[in-house]
């Protein structure tokens, strides 16, 4: 059986002058691993991203991008 | 080469439109404009044009403007109530800058009014039924011919001046039938509407002080972007006052600026006869008559036919108006184009008015100008 | 990836709220989009007024942004004029389904092939937080601050009713299901129409209690349920409302049932015989003629008056004229129609000084019976009047139409009659134009012979 690449979240970008703070990334991330800093949401622990697009498919903003890699 | 036709006022219209390539209708039916919402739903499939019946005028006029914007010559007919629904639209069309050509068939009003009798009651309706400031195009038939010209003619103002263009006729010449010479297709010049160039940058509200630019076509290149919103030249959303007032004079001067290639106007009678009458639509063909019985009378008399009502040819009255004992303005409401006329005429002015359903006749001409000259 | 070459980066921020659903839609338009294949230049997307209005201003395809209401029929028309563009109108709540719930109704019933997105987020948020006719019963907002006497439309069930052949809901908080129904609505043939139950922090969610963009959100996610369970009902603040593809129904647009009427159109205008127009020739009539033919509604004589002046124009090289007037009833009141014939252009088309009257009516009798003497032949159908004052010509008009087993033809023997006495224009003409209008109808040539031949005979 071939082993699956594991897909990783490689970076995770808000851009600053679009987001408004509005908190629902944080709300909806089922892992919890977003949080507010200084009114933008910060990743806590990218290793533990399952890549659901969750955040990025309800930010009112248009404002996170996430991109994925996958593993050698 | 023509061929010589008896038509219906409304039906000289509507191949007016198709003549000059409108192949888009959407429209709902009202009396006594109904005839030309059914000969364009028959002649137009027949030729690669579509008849959309819409469950209102407000969704008629907002339809012919998404047709024209996507590239289809577009127009719509209809009556005094209905223009009263089309008029939020008709200010989309002037906003968007849209060429397209609505056909008012005036009716007597006001509101649901004498169906089927015919009035001139929406004149100033026509100039500024939509709210802000704005200038319009409007083209009054008196004849059969006339409604297959003028309509033609319409199109091309339309394209030409990026406007909607009203051709404003009323019930006696719509349903009049008389002898039209209908020219053969491509013996007659129709304007096309010129393309902005596929790159680069374009602006779609530019213009200068009293010009258009081309007008993308939805679905090509480059994108267009319009908005009812102000906005500026590339189109965008623009809430800074000096914009406003340059797109609401820009607006407002592409038509008022260039009236002398708008304005078309006819002439009966000797220039230097005492008596001027200054006439539209129906109501001038009572005056042609009334000249003959007032040179019977002994009072010689001119009558100038205007065939374009907006712009209003103000320059061209006054000139005319000149060393005259009287001019009379015989109209079939209570008095409309006399405002305009006496705005600007250098003699006394007469408002020979009828605004009872009836048709205006050459008889009451006469002893409307009988009375005052008493 | 989440942005698309739809979304016009350059635009943004975007002017909404913190916490709007209004972007949580435009990420899911612009992204169903993409993934559909859509191509810009052949994208259209159409807005009215009010926040979800504003949405033109963030996408990069063509964009009109129109009147409050009118997205729909403005969006009707780019879509039927170009059956080939991909035509989507965002819509609010007020926009979509209040002041244009007329569109709606009717955009569904023709099917016009456009994707409808429907923002509902219970008010109108641009002026201020007024209630629409999907606000909640019960709901205070900036009119109804003693609670909404009004209750909510439930869109998706009128869209259905109406006839759209794709309708589905979905929420904002169902992100990616909501990208998914717009995608599958961008791909039907038919109208699609898709609501999307979004949310209002700053106006509809402060004035009822959830004023965070995260309450507001997290509470559809418990209220909205998949379709089938039974116990929803029309969506609102309280209570569970459906999401999930409501109709599916695979219907034809209108541009394709309209193809149908152009070909058919095409069809016929082929079959039909070509009409042979000449040139007119200069015919043997003579004389300026005003002629009345009067009588009452039905009787034909509007198209009697029509055979007059197209013989006359059209085949003699003369002038004419016609105009008509009719009472209100489509039957039975007084009518006439009057019709000028002569060798010169015709300045006041209507009858002032008639020459000839034909009457056809006791009633039209009595309005003429005045006018003879004032150089006018009056003619009257001795069938309808017996006791004619002098100087009338009575002639057995109707009597001859029954004869000649065509009863309601009168006005074609009246026709016969009256181009006999005034010799406007000739009766070869006359008949030609007969042929070329009522093609076919042996009867009617029957019925102006007979009239015609009348004028030789004594008038009774």
């Amino acid at each position: 059986m071939r082993a699956v690449p594991k897909r990783r979240l490689s970076s995770f970008v808000v851009e600053q002058r679009f987001c408004k703070s509005c908190e629902i990334c944080v709300a909806l991330c089922p892992k919890k691993l977003l949080a507010m800093e200084n009114k933008r949401p910060v990743i806590s622990d990218p290793g533990e991203c399952t890549l659901c697009r969750i955040c990025e498919i309800h930010c009112p903003d248009l404002a996170i991008e996430l991109e994925e890699s996958a593993d050698e | 080469m023509s061929e010589t036709r008896y038509m219906q006022g409304n039906e000289a219209m509507a191949e007016g439109a198709f003549a000059a390539g409108a192949r888009f209708f959407a429209g709902y039916p009202i009396t006594p404009s109904s005839e030309i919402a059914e000969i364009a739903s028959r002649r137009l499939p027949a030729i690669g044009g579509i008849y959309m019946q819409m469950e209102d005028e407000l969704a008629s006029m907002a339809a012919i403007i998404g047709a024209s914007l996507a590239g289809r010559k577009s127009f719509t007919a209809t009556s005094g109530p209905g223009f009263s629904l089309m008029q939020e639209n008709l200010g989309l069309a002037k906003m968007l800058e849209v060429p397209c050509v609505l056909i008012n068939v005036q009716r007597s009003g006001p509101s649901t009014g004498l169906a089927t009798r015919p009035a001139q009651g929406d004149v100033m309706m026509a100039r500024w039924g939509t709210h802000g400031d704005s200038s319009v195009i409007v083209l009054c038939p008196a004849t059969v011919q006339d409604c297959f010209d003028l309509t033609v003619r319409a199109f091309g103002l339309a394209e030409k001046f990026r406007t909607p263009v009203i051709v404003l006729g009323d019930e006696t010449v719509a349903h009049l039938r008389e002898k039209v010479e209908i020219p053969d297709a491509g013996s007659f010049d129709v304007y096309e509407r010129p393309a902005p160039p596929a790159d680069g940058e374009y602006l779609p509200a530019g213009g200068g002080d009293d010009g258009v630019s081309p007008l993308a076509v939805l679905g090509g290149r480059p994108l267009l972007h319009v908005t009812s919103s102000m906005h500026d030249a590339t189109g965008r959303t623009n809430n800074e006052p000096a914009n406003a007032a340059w797109l609401i004079r820009r607006l407002w001067n592409k038509i008022e600026k260039h009236a002398d290639e708008v304005i078309s106007t006819r002439t009966f009678g000797d220039e230097d006869a005492a008596l001027l009458l200054v006439s539209y639509g129906g109501s001038a063909r009572a005056a042609r008559s009334a000249l003959d019985l007032l040179g019977e009378a002994g009072c010689r008399a001119r009558l100038l036919e205007l065939l374009t009502l907006w712009p209003f040819p103000a320059q061209l009255i006054r000139e005319e108006s000149r060393n005259r004992r009287l001019v009379a303005v015989p109209e079939m409401n209570l008095g409309q184009l006399v405002r305009e006329v006496r705005g600007c005429s250098e003699s006394p002015v007469l408002s020979v008015c009828k605004s009872n359903g009836e048709p205006l006749e050459p008889q009451e001409i006469l002893d409307g100008i009988k009375e005052a000259l008493r | 990836m989440s942005r698309s070459k739809f979304l016009d980066m350059g635009a943004l921020p975007h002017f909404w709220c913190e916490g709007c659903g209004n972007g949580i839609v435009l990420g899911a338009i612009v992204r169903a989009l993409e993934h559909y294949g859509a191509d810009p230049e052949k994208t259209v997307v159409v807005t009215g007024i009010g926040c979800t209005g504003k949405l033109d201003d963030y996408v990069a395809c063509h964009t009109v942004h129109g009147t409050h209401g009118r997205a729909l029929p403005v969006a009707t028309g780019i879509k039927a004029a170009n059956p080939d563009l991909t035509v989507l109108a965002v819509l609010g709540d007020g926009d979509g389904a209040t002041i244009g719930g007329n569109h709606l109704l009717h955009s569904a019933r023709r099917n016009i092939g456009v994707t409808a997105v429907l923002i509902n987020n219970f008010n109108y948020g641009m002026t201020g937080g007024q209630y629409s006719g999907t606000t909640p019963q019960g709901s205070r907002t900036a009119t109804s601050v003693y609670g909404d006497p009004e209750p909510a439309m439930d869109l998706c069930r009128v869209a259905e009713a109406a006839g759209a052949s794709y309708v589905a809901r979905s929420t904002v908080y169902h992100g990616a299901q909501l990208q998914r129904f717009i995608e599958q609505g961008l791909s039907k043939d038919g109208f699609s129409f898709i609501e999307a139950v979004s949310t209002c922090p700053t106006y509809f969610g402060r004035l009822n209690r959830m004023p965070s963009p995260v309450d507001m959100l997290l509470s559809l996610k418990d209220r909205a349920v998949a379709k089938g369970s039974g116990e929803a009902g029309t969506p609102g603040i309280e209570g569970k409302f459906e999401i999930g593809v409501f109709a599916d129904k695979g219907l034809d647009g209108f541009s394709t049932r309209y193809a149908d009427v152009q070909r058919t159109a095409v069809a016929w205008a082929q079959a039909r015989p070509a009409v042979a127009r000449q040139a007119p020739a200069k015919g043997p009539g003579k004389g300026h003629w005003e002629i009345v033919l009067a009588g009452f509604g039905g009787q034909g004589l509007g198209l009697a008056g029509q055979l007059l002046g197209e013989a006359a124009v059209e085949i003699d090289g003369r002038y004419a004229s016609q105009v008509q007037a009719y009472g209100s009833a489509a039957r039975g009141g007084f009518a006439k129609s009057e019709t000028i014939v002569s060798s010169d252009e015709i300045k006041y088309p209507g009858v002032t000084r008639p020459n000839l009257v034909v009457a056809l009516s006791e009633e039209a009798y009595r309005r003429y019976a005045g006018r003879v003497g004032e150089g006018c032949l009056l003619i009257v159908d001795s069938g309808v009047v017996a006791d004619v004052a002098p100087g009338v010509r009575g002639y057995p008009i109707s009597e001859m139409a029954e004869r000649a087993g065509q009863p309601q033809s009168a006005n074609l023997v009246a026709l016969g009659l009256l181009a006999a006495i005034s010799g406007s224009v000739s009766p070869q003409a006359l008949e030609e134009s007969i042929r070329k209008r009522l093609p076919g109808n042996r009867g009617a040539l029957d019925a102006f012979r007979s009239g015609f031949g009348l004028a030789e005979g004594p008038a009774c």
